[in-house]
């Protein structure tokens, strides 16, 4: 269990994070999700004891962090931003170092590199230095040396940022993975990357925690009133349409630019039978409806709504 | 103190993995070597006087230029949030680095040791063993008291060029006092002042094969000062 309180920390005369406190169960996969400069790292560094909270608590299973910083940070694994290593060293040195300086020695330190490297795939590049290495796999040797002293908690600063998509895939696969058996705290500012590897989404913005629960159910608490349409028609009038349907429903309706197969709308709305409507709307003029497709609402929509000071009104 | 050494032996390898540690050990012995024996040969005086003199001044630079590297290219390249982090103290880090250093500063001087074998075969008269071994403890004293400067200097940048500027400044600060021009310009109180808080005054009496309590208290307590400072420096993040 992580448990954070009443956190708060300034810089000058910004605050950085302003009164945050969340708790972390084990098992869960927790994503820390907010713009740049939300607070996201602050509050990752000060959970780590890198940096010292200006007010409140942080607890490491059960230990004051605070009070014992090095108790604390022996059941933490921690990968900064950007996954920064010792150029010189091989892959190899690289995680003995670390696992010396954890305490860890011997055939268990052999044993722990033995199976770190095959957890995190590394077999093929165990004697190259970290400077000849892609992005992907300095990400990879530095989840590898996170995991070095079988830490229960894991916290990781924008794990797959500058990554290239297939890196993304195979970074998000093993920190699900790991997930499997450890609790996991990410950030990233990347919303799909939290629907697709948390079990949790807590939103940050401005220093403040402005939502907190499982990313489908921020969705649907978010989302649930508002309902979207990408639209297609052939044979009509975009005039004759928008005022049609504005009739029937639709509140909001953006006409997209023309594509070879028709009219292109998105409409949006706030009743259930919008898309009913839309296809007796079209029918009746005697038009072709060439596509109706629902977009759901995305923590895309729900982030936005919170983080955006206009949307949120 | 757990972990100081892993950080020493780490640290110290780096040295021999980048070109630091050639260029300062190679650049050392041409310069104190030239230094010395260019002025050796006319006297063939059966001492090594004329080499240690030159430590507080070549210290001055080369001890920087070891030092530079250690903590600024740590906040540059981010591992310093990760070192931070580590179930060690943040003295236990500090001392480790000054370890490193030291480490190489002793690999320097061990490298110099045939500048007194050439003195013991050619000097006009008997070497007195006294004074060389005083003269080598000096400069390990001496230049573990630059390093201490220099680390944190380094810890105080990102930068490894303002780190070895810093490093050199505190150096020179430390250097200039001790030097007896003072004396003409400043009230004589001051200046002697001053000069025993220099670090070439220290020196010159273990040069002389005399190692004084005092001395040797003087340079602990500037090695303790400056590490001290270190770890506060690091610990203001």
């Amino acid at each position: 269990m992580i448990r954070v309180s009443r956190l708060r920390k300034e810089f000058g005369s910004t605050v950085a994070v302003d009164d945050i406190s969340f708790e972390v169960p084990e098992g869960q996969i927790v994503g820390l999700l907010g713009p740049n400069g939300a607070g996201k790292s602050t509050t990752m560094r000060m959970m780590t004891t890198f940096l010292d909270p200006d007010q409140g608590s942080i607890e490491i299973a059960g230990i004051d962090a605070l009070a014992s910083p090095l108790a604390a940070r022996e059941r933490l694994g921690y990968l900064p931003e950007s996954a920064p290593l010792y150029e010189e060293l091989n892959v190899v040195d690289s995680m003995r170092y670390t696992g010396k300086i954890r305490g860890i020695d011997g055939a268990r330190l052999r044993d722990r590199i033995d199976s770190m490297i095959h957890a995190c795939g590394l077999e093929s590049v165990v004697h190259k230095d970290i400077g000849e290495l892609s992005k992907g796999y300095r990400q990879r040797v530095g989840l590898a040396q996170t995991l070095i002293h079988d830490p229960s908690f894991l916290i990781l600063d924008e794990p797959t940022t500058g990554l290239d998509p297939n890196q993304i895939k195979e970074i998000r696969a093993l920190i699900k993975k790991i997930g499997e058996t450890k609790t996991i705290i990410l950030s990233t500012h990347i919303l799909s990357e939290v629907q697709a590897t948390c079990t949790r989404a807590i939103i940050i913005n401005k220093g403040k925690l402005v939502a907190d629960g499982h990313p489908d159910t921020l969705v649907s608490s978010m989302g649930s009133n508002a309902v979207r349409y990408q639209v297609v028609v052939r044979g009509g009038n975009a005039q004759a349409f928008v005022t049609e349907i504005k009739k029937h429903g639709a509140i909001d309706v953006e006409t997209l630019p023309e594509s070879g197969r028709g009219l292109r709308f998105v409409v949006s709305g706030s009743s259930e039978d919008l898309g009913e409507n839309i296809f007796r709307v079209v029918v009746k003029s005697g038009w072709t409806l060439s596509e109706l497709t629902p977009e759901r609402a995305t923590l895309e929509d729900v982030f936005s709504k919170l983080t955006n000071s206009r949307g949120g009104a | 103190m757990r972990g100081a050494m892993t950080i020493a032996y780490k640290e110290f390898s780096t040295f021999f993995k980048t070109p630091i540690a050639y260029i300062v050990i190679c650049a050392f012995q041409i310069l104190v070597g030239w230094l010395f024996f260019s002025t050796y040969f006319e006297s063939r005086e059966a001492s090594m006087r004329g080499f240690f003199d030159w430590m507080p001044f070549t210290f001055m630079i080369f001890a920087p230029a070891v030092s530079m590297r250690m903590w600024a290219e740590e906040r540059k390249i981010g591992t310093f949030e990760s070192l931070m982090t580590m179930p060690m103290s943040d003295t236990a880090i500090v001392v480790g680095k000054f370890l490193a250093a030291l480490g190489l500063i002793s690999v320097m001087l061990v490298l110099s040791l045939p500048v007194a074998f050439i003195v013991a075969y050619t000097s006009a008269s008997a070497v007195d063993i006294g004074p060389i071994m005083g003269g080598y403890l000096g400069a390990l004293f001496l230049g573990g008291t630059y390093l201490a400067m220099g680390l944190f200097a380094s810890a105080l940048t990102e930068n490894q060029i303002v780190g070895f500027i810093l490093g050199l400044v505190f150096a020179v600060v430390f250097y200039f006092i001790g030097l007896p021009v003072l004396a003409n310009v400043l009230p004589s109180s001051l200046a002697d002042f001053l000069r025993l808080l220099s670090v070439n005054h220290h020196f010159d009496n273990i040069g002389r094969g005399v190692i004084d309590s005092r001395d040797v208290f003087y340079y602990l307590s500037m090695i303790a000062v400056f590490l001290m400072a270190n770890v506060a420096a690091v610990r203001l993040r």
